[in-house]
């Protein structure tokens, strides 16, 4: 009978392709090498047939052990499951159909579902997969509660005979009021019986780092990555994995796409590639958008904004047969312990995972897919990789539309290798390089690094205070000493000018003498005991005191300058801050601001006005009415570049700033004219610093 | 008439103090050390001593007050240094040893203080014995806590002379 059907066929005008039964094996059985992808097959075409719930239940413990997946998607009816079901390489889904199927009347929720996806198989062959699983296949479907149950039966063994065509083996199907215990109302019930693998116990061999042990825990696990978590995906899809057999605990329970990676990371670099014809024919020119976002801890560890634009390389092009179309994505940088915490979370394969709207193009990002050859690039730097494949995650973000030249192979084992394909790994490695340079240069040279040299001079800095403090301390000491010498000589002049044996005269010359030196030696005392004195720590303390005792310090050089003070407090807020140190640095604005010379020579004004313009600093604002900075005026930015009116460096001020700023405060001119200046002091009034000027 | 005993180790301060009360007419010696200082007190018998606390010789600090003390319980103390803070200066007079502390902060009024010292000193010798202050005087030095005078002692010389203020 073969051999005269085989005649027939020689015979027979014009020629086609009859495909051997046996072809379904090779495509079903032998296509996908993975199980746990054949398995998704399903569970993605109960995601296009907008279901919301999907149940995937393992019987193991009987015999023949078998596989359920369940949705409550759009089922189908008998006309539909012809139309489309047995017709291996025909898809709805694909971007050719005609839209010339037969109408089933679907629940409209599932309808409205499946019409927002974009579907994420096209091809027609995931159903194949089954012969991958087991060798029976029962299909239970339907569109609406309101209809019997269509009952499919496939036994794969069937199409072992290669001298059958494929048309030639029946299927046999039925009509039946009951779908198994616990199907949804609608929708399809897929039973794969005869499982052609176990599904229990552990995988043998060593396991890999965040690869869950068992094989329920992988499927689990794959499952978890097969759509995108993402904030604006249309509703949730949720998927369940059951079985009357678990290995571990956590091999089974509900699989939802929420993500910690973004919470947890240091770094998120996301990133733009778009591109534009370029002048010339058959040519693009690329168009990349990068930016970084640091967490709060990075952006304060590093001083840098929470959030920036990273720069762009000039326009490359690319041959327009190479484009691989628009596509986005991030990298994430997550270093230990936290990354631990992230996999624990998330049992998060590290790895960027490619998506194409919003569903997994495996084996893309999953664990020991490689495809950014992060872990190459690791072992090529030898040790002194800014990235290890640990601290390292992303998703980079395709689309069936804008992307029509990738592809992926049929049996799931990546994207088609063309032109196109290259090109987009290329640039995506490219993208990671500059994410590793980035966290090369901030992580390694200067939050390691350069940390360790900073903390070194910090060290050094601390040290050389102290004795340089030491040092002033006993040269103060040994400054006292003939001071406190002169101080009886001086006694001792003032005792004579009390004699009535001298000369009126004279006793009155040696009394205003001996007043000066009293006067001259108290101020030096003064100095010297300041010089033994160290600066003290930060404290809270009330600027309106503090500024009465500046006015008091500079009292005399006010008068002999015939300036006049006026301090005016419009805060009661305490500030924290070394009191010394913005002491001194008061005296030294109030000096300024007293000595300047002014146009008139009327009595001058000197204004200290105290105020609160926010929560983390008070604003000391010190107004003079002299003559300004005049040539100087466009330098008061920078007071490094400032000479002082005796024509040398200003470095009283350049001092003051320099400590105010370690202090973490701010000093710098607001405004300075031939009508006066104005110095800012801005002092913190707790532990974070105030945010410098702009 | 009254000497009174000035124990510094400065010869600067010692050749002008003493140049500036002799010519009050007021008596002074002077010692640079604390053992040249107790041959003197052994000497003149001062009736005040007004002594630094760091001091080259045998002994320093408040132990060498408290030993004079015992000596002659009437005899006035003024402990004179540039290294004691205020809160020491507190805990020294607490001792109820000493008559007085001048920190050498502003050297004009730690001068007058030492001069005013030996003033009234010399004014007290013009008068008559006050016996219920002297048996006052030795009560006093009976009653000082020489457990609490050892430890601030100590403290004192271990973090105020030379190391961290």
């Amino acid at each position: 009978m073969t051999e005269r059907r085989l005649k027939r066929v020689v015979a027979g005008s014009p020629m086609t392709l009859k495909p051997s039964a046996r072809l379904q094996r090779y495509l079903g059985r032998e296509l996908i090498a993975d199980p746990n992808l054949a398995l998704i097959e399903f569970v993605k075409n109960a995601y296009d047939a907008g279901s919301r719930h999907v149940r995937v239940v393992f019987q193991l413990t009987e015999t023949p052990t078998s596989v359920t997946i369940e949705d409550d998607g759009i089922g189908m009816n008998e006309d539909s499951f012809r139309f489309n079901w047995l017709r291996p390489g025909f898809s709805e889904k694909a971007a050719e159909y005609r839209g010339d199927g037969p109408h089933v009347d679907a629940v409209q929720a599932a309808a409205r579902r499946a019409a927002a996806r974009k579907p994420a198989g096209e091809k027609g062959l995931g159903r194949l997969a089954a012969g991958r699983l087991g060798e029976r296949m029962e299909v239970w479907t339907r569109p609406s509660p309101a209809d019997d149950w269509l009952y499919v039966e496939f036994d794969w063994k069937k199409f072992d005979d290669m001298y059958r065509s494929m048309d030639e083996v029946e299927i046999p199907f039925a009509y039946r009021k009951e779908a198994p215990a616990g199907a949804f109302e609608a929708g399809t019930l897929i039973r794969i019986g005869g499982l052609s693998q176990t599904w229990m116990g552990r995988l043998p061999g060593r396991p890999s780092p965040g690869r869950p042990r068992t094989r329920l825990g992988r499927l689990k696990q794959d499952l978890s990555f097969l759509f995108r978590a993402s904030a604006d995906k249309d509703e949730a899809f949720e998927i369940q994995l059951d079985s009357d057999h678990v290995t571990e605990r956590t091999d089974v329970g509900t699989i939802t796409h929420e993500s910690s990676r973004l919470d947890s990371a240091h770094y998120v670099y996301r990133f733009c590639i778009d591109a534009l014809p370029a002048e010339g024919d058959d040519a693009c020119q690329l168009i990349v958008k990068r930016s970084v976002e640091r967490s709060p801890q990075t952006a304060v560890s590093t001083g840098k904004p929470r959030k920036a634009d990273l720069k762009s390389d000039p326009g490359t092009t690319i041959p327009a047969r190479q484009w691989p179309g628009p596509f986005t994505g991030y990298f994430t940088y997550t270093p230990p312990p936290a990354a631990r915490r992230a996999r624990e979370i998330d049992l998060a394969p590290t790895g960027v995972l490619l998506y194409r709207d919003d569903v997994l193009v495996e084996p893309y990002g999953l664990p020991g897919n490689d495809w950014l050859a992060v872990e190459a690039k690791k072992a090529s730097r030898q040790g002194h990789a800014a990235i290890q494949p640990s601290t390292f995650a992303g998703e980079v973000t395709i689309g069936r539309e804008t992307n029509p030249n990738l592809v992926d192979m049929s049996n799931r084992l990546g994207l088609l290798d063309t032109d196109a394909s290259i090109a987009f790994t290329r640039l995506v490695r490219q993208e990671f390089a500059a994410f590793e340079d980035l966290i090369y240069q901030e992580v390694l040279v200067e939050g390691h690094w350069k940390g360790k040299e900073q903390k070194k001079a910090a060290e050094r800095a601390v040290h050389a205070e102290q004795v340089a403090h030491l040092r002033l301390k006993a040269l103060a000491h040994r400054a006292g000493q003939p001071l406190q010498a002169m101080a009886f000589d001086i006694l001792g002049l003032q005792s004579i000018a009390g004699n009535e044996d001298i000369p009126t005269d004279a006793r009155d010359r040696i009394r205003e003498h001996s007043n000066s030196l009293e006067v001259g030696l108290r101020r030096i005392g003064q100095v010297v005991e300041q010089l033994s004195t160290p600066p003290s720590a930060d404290e809270a303390f009330d600027p309106g005191a503090l500024a009465d005792e500046v006015a008091k310090e500079v009292e005399s050089l006010a008068e002999q300058h015939n300036a006049q003070l006026s301090i005016e407090c419009r805060t009661s807020r305490t500030v924290f801050a070394s009191r010394s140190l913005i002491f001194e640095v008061l005296v030294e604005l109030l000096t300024n601001a007293i000595e300047v010379p002014r146009i008139v020579e009327t009595t001058g004004l000197v204004q200290l006005e105290i105020s609160a313009p926010a929560d983390d600093h008070i604003e000391v604002r010190v107004v003079d009415d002299g003559i300004g900075f005049g040539e100087q005026s466009s330098k008061v930015s920078d007071f490094a570049q400032l000479t002082s009116t005796k024509g040398r460096d200003a470095d009283g001020l350049l001092n003051a700033q320099n400590a105010v700023v370690a202090s973490r405060g701010d000093l710098f001119i607001s405004d300075t004219s031939e009508g006066g200046t104005t110095a800012v002091l801005r002092i913190p009034t707790g532990a974070a610093p105030v945010p410098r000027r702009t | 008439m009254s000497y009174a005993l000035l124990i510094d180790d400065d010869p600067d301060i010692i050749r002008s103090a003493a140049t500036m009360i002799r010519n009050q007419g007021l008596l002074l010696e002077t010692a640079s050390s604390w053992d040249e200082g107790l041959d003197k007190f052994y000497a003149y018998s001062p009736d005040v001593v007004i002594s630094d606390y760091n001091l080259p010789g045998s002994k320093m600090g408040l132990a060498l007050l408290l030993e004079v003390s015992r000596l002659r319980p009437s005899v006035r103390l003024v402990l004179i240094s540039a290294y004691l803070n205020e809160s020491d200066v507190e805990e020294v007079r607490k001792l109820n040893l000493v008559d007085d502390v001048v920190r050498k902060t502003n050297p004009m009024d730690s001068a007058r203080a030492i001069v005013n010292a030996v003033e009234r000193a010399s004014m007290r010798s013009d008068e008559a014995t006050d016996w219920v202050a002297f048996a006052n005087a030795s009560l006093r030095v009976g009653g000082v806590n020489e457990k609490a005078l050892e430890s601030l002692d100590s403290f004192l010389q271990a973090n105020r002379l030379g190391g961290s203020a």
